[in-house]
């Protein structure tokens, strides 16, 4: 069985998870609440439009080419969103015909909802499940979580086994007055926030009345928790009251700045930084220092394309795009560089 | 903490200020605005909305026009792309604290003699470093002038080995002011020799590592450095000072150790008398409980310019004679590969 196919079928056992009324679906759907402490509404909502089951040849090419062959690929699932498992399986099993997948001990219930689909589709090949890595020096991995957890994995590889990691990173999206509400909604709801390509930083470019304006809006559109009491968001918040202002809604912080010294991040989910940019160049500024964790450029228009050349590594997507990219490679196109004993596949 | 000034004339002074700073500074006013303070209200400095120290890498923190200000200091850091900024209409205020209080914590038996010897890049090297200004200062003032030995990126040990010798013939202490990192990298090329200081020495020493050198914990790098220098380790004094301030802490150990002021132990932290250091809780900014550890919010009454309520995330504890100094507040453990601000503001930008 050929890498190609091997995708396909994860797509296809993937389509079996989402397929409404499927007896995998509704177990999904009673399981992944109480396991992410997601409301059911937001599960059922990463699983129509957050799952990857299709990809057109063209994608399917795209996405063997970004990995090199291999004898056999250990996957290391972060806990964050449960939805990354399939791109993960997908990418693993396009580079080799052996894989074991080792799921976070947060995220464990859609690994193996899509092991029990696999079983069901024809085919070859049965996803191993493990609760440790034991990497030979001829393996690779793919790893995904924070920086500090694959700092300590490769540490702890043997001598020849390669690794690619795939680290913190967030999204920013950028536009005007014009910014389509409906789309931003989409990208913020989609996931809570959770995901490696959430935005967590809207450059908008315009008046400071229409910006306002626009901002002032945004928070009714949140549709998730909360950000949790913390050090960290007290602080964000207390600094923008004194540097900018906040505006926030039920369960939703933003922090609204004009033309800023430099750029700061909010700490947690439920929250969005809005900087007003007077010029493109002011925006450029402000994202290049951070611009090697930057994993999704959003928006359209001319700050967006403007930011797009500053951050050569980061995905580009439509409004309302952001998190589904296609499946066309990792999501994450910062790691995709080979790493020293990487090559790509020719 | 500190607050000698006498309680009442302490908050008078604190409000004062904090009034005249929501009049004219854009960021106090706004940040009192938003939490809904009248500064005509305020009674106590406890009172008076702290700056959170970000504050000034993102915008002006100042009553007064950039076009007024006399020198501006600049962190080092650039946690949030930017370094902070932190504008003087005068350095008559700093200078006339940090000399007071340096004097009273670093030379309070007025060595004769003293000859200063620096570790830290020179004003005209890196003329925005409030460090390097308040050092040049101490050296003039304290000793004969000072010397410095890290310059172009590069400490000149066998400079400085010879100015200590020459010290020793002469029968001179020496009063070495250097940061953390500068002195764990001489360590490192002492490679466990000992370079003497000369009888009455005494080190200041400041600052984080900041991904630098390798970092090396307070105790050890006391031990190290008492040991290298063959010095009693209350002659090693630890500074906490930070740009967006004009006040600084010392330890006391070295004051009680020369009959000249109450016996602290190594590691306690005193504040000048116009300077009050409260450890806070992260979440509500409440005053912790005696003993318990919380952030540092300091009010400091030679911040008439900008902002007199400053608010740190620097853990510290308050203990009999002042405070201990624990680190910064960790941040929320990260979670998979989603945005973990803690974690990339340690890996830069």
């Amino acid at each position: 069985m050929g890498a190609r196919e091997r995708v396909r079928r994860v797509l296809a056992a993937a389509a079996a998870i989402v397929e409404p009324g499927g007896a995998l679906h509704e177990e999904a759907l009673a399981t992944l609440p109480r396991e992410t402490g997601w409301p059911e509404r937001d599960v059922r909502r990463a699983l129509e439009l957050c799952v990857e089951r299709e990809a057109s040849e063209d994608e399917l090419g795209r996405l063997l080419a970004s990995v090199p062959e291999e004898r056999r690929v250990h996957v290391v699932l972060a806990g964050n969103v449960f939805v990354a498992a399939v791109r993960a399986v997908a990418l693993a099993w396009a580079s080799a015909p052996e894989i074991l997948v080792k799921p976070s001990r947060r995220g464990t219930v859609f690994p193996r909802l899509l092991q029990r689909a696999l079983a069901s589709i024809p085919g070859e090949g049965h996803l191993t499940l493990v609760e440790h890595l034991d990497v030979a020096p001829e393996d690779a991995v793919h790893a995904y979580g924070s920086d500090a957890a694959l700092a300590s994995l490769r540490a702890a590889l043997p001598p020849g086994a390669r690794c690619w990691g795939h680290g913190h990173g967030f999204g920013v999206l950028a536009g005007d007055a014009s910014l389509d509400l409906d789309a931003l909604a989409l990208d913020l709801n989609l996931l809570l926030q959770q995901g490696c390509l959430s935005p967590r930083v809207l450059f908008l470019i315009g008046e400071e009345d229409e910006i306002r304006a626009l901002a002032g809006r945004i928070p009714a559109l949140w549709s998730g928790p909360p950000p949790g009491p913390s050090a960290a968001v007290r602080e964000y918040i207390d600094t923008l009251q004194a540097a900018g202002e906040i505006v926030q809604g039920p369960s939703f912080v933003l922090g609204l700045q004009g033309d800023p010294e430099g750029l700061l991040l909010p700490p947690s989910a439920g929250m969005l930084h809005v900087v007003r940019v007077s010029t493109v160049q002011r925006a450029c500024e402000l994202i290049e220092p951070w611009a090697r964790w930057v994993t999704c450029l959003g928006g359209s228009g001319g700050l967006a394309e403007a930011l797009a050349r500053r951050l050569p590594a980061a995905r580009r997507a439509a409004p309302g795009c952001m998190q589904r990219p296609p499946l066309d490679g990792p999501v994450d196109l910062r790691t995709s560089a080979p790493v020293p004993g990487y090559s790509r596949r020719p | 903490m500190g607050g000698e000034i006498a309680g009442e004339l302490f908050d008078e002074l604190a409000c004062e200020i904090a009034r005249f700073q929501a009049a004219r500074c854009g960021a106090v006013g706004r940040l009192m605005r938003a939490r809904g303070v009248d500064p005509g209200e305020l009674r106590e400095a406890a009172w008076i909305p702290a700056v959170p120290t970000d504050v000034f890498k993102l915008t002006r923190v100042a009553a007064h026009e950039a076009s007024a200000d006399e020198v501006v200091f600049r962190t080092s850091g650039t946690t949030v792309g930017a370094r902070g900024s932190h504008g003087l209409r005068t350095t008559a205020t700093y200078r006339a604290g940090a000399l007071r209080f340096g004097e009273q914590m670093l030379v309070p038996d007025r060595p004769r003699g003293l000859r200063a010897l620096l570790l830290m890049p020179p004003p005209s090297e890196a003329p925005d470093s409030s460090l390097g200004f308040m050092c040049a200062d101490f050296a003039r003032h304290f000793a004969d002038g000072g010397r410095w030995f890290l310059g172009g990126g590069r400490l000149d040990r066998p400079g400085l080995a010879a100015a200590i010798e020459e010290a020793r013939r002469a029968g001179a202490p020496v009063l070495l002011l250097a940061t953390s990192f500068a002195l764990v990298y001489l360590l490192d090329e002492l490679a466990g020799a000992a370079l003497p200081l000369p009888p009455g020495s005494r080190v200041m020493q400041t600052g984080g590592f900041k991904g630098r050198t390798r970092e090396v914990a307070a105790d050890e790098l006391r031990r190290s450095l008492a040991g290298a220098f063959e010095l009693d380790p209350r002659a090693i004094v630890s500074e906490y000072g930070m740009t967006e301030l004009s006040s600084q802490c010392y330890e006391g150990a070295l004051r009680g150790a020369l009959g000249l002021g109450p016996s602290l132990p190594e590691g306690v932290l005193v504040a000048p008398p116009w300077m009050r250091v409260s450890p806070v809780d992260p979440v509500t900014l409440e005053p912790v409980k005696r003993g318990e550890v919380g952030i540092a919010r300091i009010v400091d009454l030679a911040n008439v310019d900008s902002a007199v309520a400053v608010q740190t995330q620097d853990q510290v504890r308050e203990v009999e004679g002042g405070f201990v100094l624990l680190g910064r507040l960790p941040g929320a453990p990260p979670r998979g590969c989603s945005l973990a601000v803690e974690e990339i503001l340690r890996g830069g930008p």
